[in-house]
């Protein structure tokens, strides 16, 4: 016997919907219209000599500066400075975060051992780590790294923790039904189920990387964005300074959108309210 | 033939949920558990699932006592408890065995939703699934193994009254097909009365056999006739005085 009618046009209504995007424009586009106006309205402003150009140069003169640095190759350097380091500290940070919360999510003796201890360190300010760092691993790479791994650690941890612990346990239950072991509950059950809230806790972790790399590149550095900070700041340069914010920002949101449409991927089952929320 | 010899839970925590209850059940039979909320007859289901250990007493399930879940064994709860993440097709191969070749795999799924009518859904999500179509997929996944012993614990209870007619009958074609012994939990006593041979009459906590009411009516039944009608009056009987003595 087949379906209902009405169960058949449930399940039609169902794939429209999901094929279907309420708003005609590309959202993206309603996004640039705010910024956009906001530099053409500075543009003018500068043009008109109502601002003081020495603190607050226009866009095109931060676009200046910016061209000129990408010209003699500094601005590459810098760059690949920063990301190298967001990109491994998120990177390691992830993984040890995952990898933790795994085991504290699935195993109760673990959890109960663990899972205070790593509590209470999350309370410390992470940016208070520096000094410690520094006289452990000196100035270079390292301590960077590690600071920019423990911003990226601690809502990757939650996240997957939480998202574990939070399974339905009639869908465990099913697991057992059909005999998989503790492995298999995990692989199979638990970390699918748990995978919307740890990607939305790897979400909150790459932006705290962000935030971290510039402090750990405030700490001392030679090379990066955090260091065009202060050398604009040194030279009173505040082109360079708004240039690297620019580029911040743009990273930041660059890497969040990637990061944002693998999440949309991964979690296309859920059945939420707005698609992709 | 599945056997029951003075089967008990205790659970952790004290509570008595089944006070030796003994019962054989030949095969191919459909035996409906009815009783008051908190008799027991989910941890009877829970138990012969194999999701639970019993305290004392045994199951065997054609002469081999039962520890733990069986492939041998299809279970369809009160909600269909589908993967969210996973289409049709995948969840009801999810009750195969993972070292079975894919092919063979997807063939038997196929075959199992063809069988509850669900095919031309095999790539849906579950969130695009109404009750009656998540609860097909369910019984899909249960039957996929082609179980000796299919176990459904109140699965119609959320459906509405003509889905519910539905799928009564589709159970019992399925059913027909390859004869698994079928126990239901049920506080419906027409669907009892509609599907079973046997009706088993629990009473508690802690849960014991209080009546056993054997129906052979032939099937198609009709819920009008007066031997229904009079074997759903005996069944409300003895139910109203299990719940007094509860109370």
């Amino acid at each position: 016997m087949m379906p209902s009618a009405v169960e058949t046009s449930l399940a039609a209504r169902a794939a429209a919907l999901r094929a279907a995007s309420p708003l005609k424009l590309p959202p993206a586009l309603f996004g640039f219209l705010l910024p956009a106006s906001l530099a053409l309205s500075w543009e003018l402003a500068a043009f008109e000599g109502w601002i003081t150009l020495r603190l607050l140069p226009p866009p095109s003169a931060v676009a200046a500066t910016l061209a000129e640095l990408a010209q003699s190759g500094e601005l590459t350097r810098h760059l690949r400075a920063t990301l190298f380091r967001v990109g491994s500290g998120f990177v390691l940070g992830v993984a040890v975060a995952s990898v933790l919360a795994a085991l504290t999510g699935t195993v109760e003796l673990l959890r109960r051992l663990l899972d205070p201890s790593i509590q209470a360190l999350r309370a410390i300010p992470s940016i208070a780590w520096v000094p410690l760092f520094v006289l452990w691993f000196g100035i270079f790479e390292t301590p960077k790294i590690l600071l920019i791994a423990l911003g990226a650690f601690f809502p990757t941890y939650l996240g997957l923790e939480s998202g574990i612990r939070a399974v339905d346990r009639k869908l465990v239950e099913v697991g057992r039904i059909y005999h998989l072991g503790r492995v298999g509950i995990v692989l199979r059950i638990l970390v699918p189920a748990a995978l919307p809230s740890w990607l939305t806790g790897i979400r909150g972790g790459l932006g705290l990387a962000w935030m971290f790399v510039i402090a750990a590149e405030l700490m001392g550095a030679s090379e990066g964005l955090g260091y065009l900070l202060i050398d604009g700041q040194m030279s009173g340069n505040a082109a360079i300074i708004l240039g690297a914010l620019f580029l911040f920002a743009l990273l930041g949101k660059l890497t969040d959108a990637l990061l944002v449409i693998v999440i949309r991927r991964a979690t296309a089952w859920q059945d939420s309210f707005v698609r992709g929320a | 033939m599945l056997e029951i010899t003075r089967l008990s839970k205790r659970y952790d925590n004290g509570t008595a949920a089944l006070a030796g209850i003994d019962l054989v059940i030949d095969p191919g039979r459909i035996v409906a558990v009815v009783g008051p909320s908190g008799c027991g007859k989910s941890t009877l289901l829970r138990l012969l699932a194999g999701l639970e250990r019993p305290s004392s007493g045994t199951i065997r399930l054609d002469g081999a006592p039962l520890e733990g879940p069986s492939p041998k064994i299809g279970v369809v709860f009160q909600e269909p408890r589908l993967m969210p993440w996973l289409d049709v097709l995948h969840n009801v191969a999810f009750g195969l065995p993972r070292r079975m070749p894919a092919r063979a795999r997807t063939a038997m799924a196929l075959r199992a939703i063809a069988r509850v009518g669900l095919s031309g859904f095999e790539r849906a999500l579950p969130k695009e699934l109404s009750g009656g179509m998540a609860q097909r997929a369910a019984l899909a996944r249960a039957l996929v193994t082609r179980p000796q012993l299919l176990l459904l614990d109140e699965p119609f209870s959320a459906l509405d009254a003509r889905l519910r007619a539905r799928l009564h009958a589709e159970v019992l074609r399925i059913w027909a097909e390859d004869r698994p012994t079928l126990v239901l939990v049920t506080h419906d006593l027409d669907e009892a009365a509609l599907l079973a041979d046997l009706i088993l009459v629990l009473s508690g906590p802690p849960g014991i056999v209080r009546a056993v009411y054997t129906n052979d009516q032939p099937r198609p039944r009709d819920p009008r006739s007066l031997s229904f009608q009079m074997l759903r009056a005996r069944l409300l009987e003895t139910l109203s005085a299990c719940e007094h003595a509860a109370a």
